[in-house]
């Protein structure tokens, strides 16, 4: 069993630890082609795709090699964006913080409800839970900072918003998020994989 | 399915059912998961012939079961025989302790693994711990050559060894400045830290002197996008008391990260009982 450190991995990368590795987010790639090439490349286990960084995963005694075919891989232009599936999710607008959304972005309940479920939204990423999709892009008109504090605890299937962002969320968690409602039926973790997949596209329907 | 059942008679503490983890689904927000110390776990699986991946039950106070007739059942590599007597415990001075059943438990597999999430209450036996009177299905006995008693292919943590665990420095010199990024690790390394009670399957917490970060930094690092983590990264939130993410970590996060524990390494702090002293040194 080898003790010696690994060799440094070439820019942009860096460490994190001995078992995946960070770096910037290549510009242009959308979510689903970047998810791809990631997880494409020999020895990578995992893949996530955040904001502004990616990250790869891999097992430690394997590390990838050859990670300048990677960084050629990220290089090219993207084909035509996959399409991804549409999905339309019926949704209740009746959660605590409607009011106090309503109130702070100096809009009517009725016209928050219109533009939160006026557009389609696309997966972003997921990440925070399993199966919570981060779906945007929110109006600008009903964009917030999270709750000065959090809930201990936002039941499945709660239809929240925060920052540039809107979300159901697929478990029962603490969350800093302003509940807008809640999605009916909307099983989002079946067993053989999340169903709302980054580059998919949502439309909310008001019951 | 085998048809038979282990039953659950009496359990103290947490247990529930975890297996090796499930790699490759991160980006679906799903964490790898897998046994806090998955070097005791594999050793019960193959002290019985299981498949490495079998599914036993991690158990942090005390457990009764019984067993269906002519299966045999491993404690963290050593092989029990005749009568389940006693409440099994875990290992004098380690904190957890994992019990394989030749077959392996046979509860349905979720996103490619058959371990409890406990915090989401996904996976594992109904999601949740469990309980006196559960009956967990067996999958068929083990096929593999039994490994020899003991035999390992990893040599197991000791949770009383006074051994440092190796950490390599931290990703984030870019938000926390170089200096800054310096006098912390010096600091990681320096102090003799205590592993924290709020610690969980999610992250242990070290206990010791908080490393404060400069007001500006703090409030950088909390509007700062949330980025990948992964398990052993040593978060430092506000508080000042690192956290070292474990296998139920959520994959993205935002507080900054001053090092990253050696993947080997995890299981032999994830043993520790509350309250044990640890070290850290450079990788």
């Amino acid at each position: 069993m080898s003790t010696t450190a690994p060799p440094p991995p070439p820019q942009p990368w860096q460490p994190l630890g001995d078992s995946a590795l960070r770096r910037p987010r290549p510009p242009g790639l959308d979510v689903a082609t970047l998810l791809a090439r990631l997880r494409d490349h020999p020895g990578v286990l995992d893949a996530v795709v955040a904001a502004q960084d990616v990250a790869i995963y891999f097992d430690p005694q394997r590390p990838p090699v050859a990670l300048e075919a990677l960084a050629t891989a990220l290089e090219q232009p993207a084909g035509p964006a996959p399409p991804g599936r549409r999905h339309e999710i019926a949704v209740v607008y009746d959660g605590e913080d409607l009011a106090a959304v309503a109130a702070a972005c100096g809009l009517s309940v009725e016209a928050v409800i219109a533009l939160h479920s006026g557009q389609d939204y696309r997966v972003e990423m997921l990440g925070f839970l399993p199966g919570f999709a981060y779906l945007g892009a929110l109006p600008e008109a009903l964009r917030l900072p999270r709750r000065a504090q959090p809930r201990p605890r936002i039941p499945a299937s709660a239809l929240a918003i925060g920052g540039p962002y809107t979300a159901i969320y697929p478990c029962a968690s603490p969350g800093g998020w302003h509940l807008l409602g809640h999605a009916l039926q909307a099983e989002l973790l079946p067993a053989g994989g999340a169903r709302l997949q980054p580059g998919d596209r949502v439309r909310f329907l008001p019951q | 399915m085998s048809g038979a059942q282990l039953r659950i008679d009496g359990v103290q503490g947490p247990a529930w059912v975890q297996d090796l983890g499930r790699p490759g689904h991160m980006h679906e927000g799903v964490p790898w998961g897998g046994a806090l110390v998955p070097e005791l776990l594999l050793a019960a699986n193959l002290a019985l012939g299981n498949p490495p991946q079998a599914a036993g039950i991690e158990f942090f106070g005390s457990l009764r079961l019984t067993l269906p007739p002519g299966r045999a059942l491993a404690q963290d590599g050593r092989r029990l025989e005749g009568a389940l007597d006693a409440p099994l415990r875990p290992a004098a001075g380690a904190r957890v302790s994992y019990v394989a059943v030749a077959g392996g438990v046979d509860c349905p597999a979720w996103f490619g693994g058959r371990g409890t999430l406990v915090a989401t209450g996904l996976g594992g036996w109904q999601g949740r711990p469990l309980r006196p009177g559960d009956a967990l299905p067996l999958g068929a006995a083990g096929t593999l050559p039994a490994a020899a008693q003991g035999r390992l292919v990893a040599p197991a943590p000791d949770a009383n060894s006074v051994t440092a665990l190796r950490v390599y420095p931290g990703p984030d010199a870019a938000m926390l400045g170089a200096a800054l990024q310096a006098a912390l690790w010096r600091q990681l390394l320096a102090t003799c830290w205590r592993v924290g009670r709020a610690s969980d399957r999610s992250g242990t917490v070290l206990e010791g002197p908080p490393l404060a970060l400069p007001q500006g930094v703090a409030e950088a690092a909390a509007s700062a996008p949330s980025r990948p983590m992964v398990a052993g990264a040593i978060q430092l939130p506000p508080s000042g008391q690192p956290i070292v993410l474990g296998p139920d970590h959520p994959v993205t996060g935002g507080y900054p990260l001053i090092g990253v524990l050696r993947r080997q390494d995890l299981g032999a702090l994830q043993l520790r009982c509350p309250g044990a002293a640890l070290r850290l040194r450079a990788a």
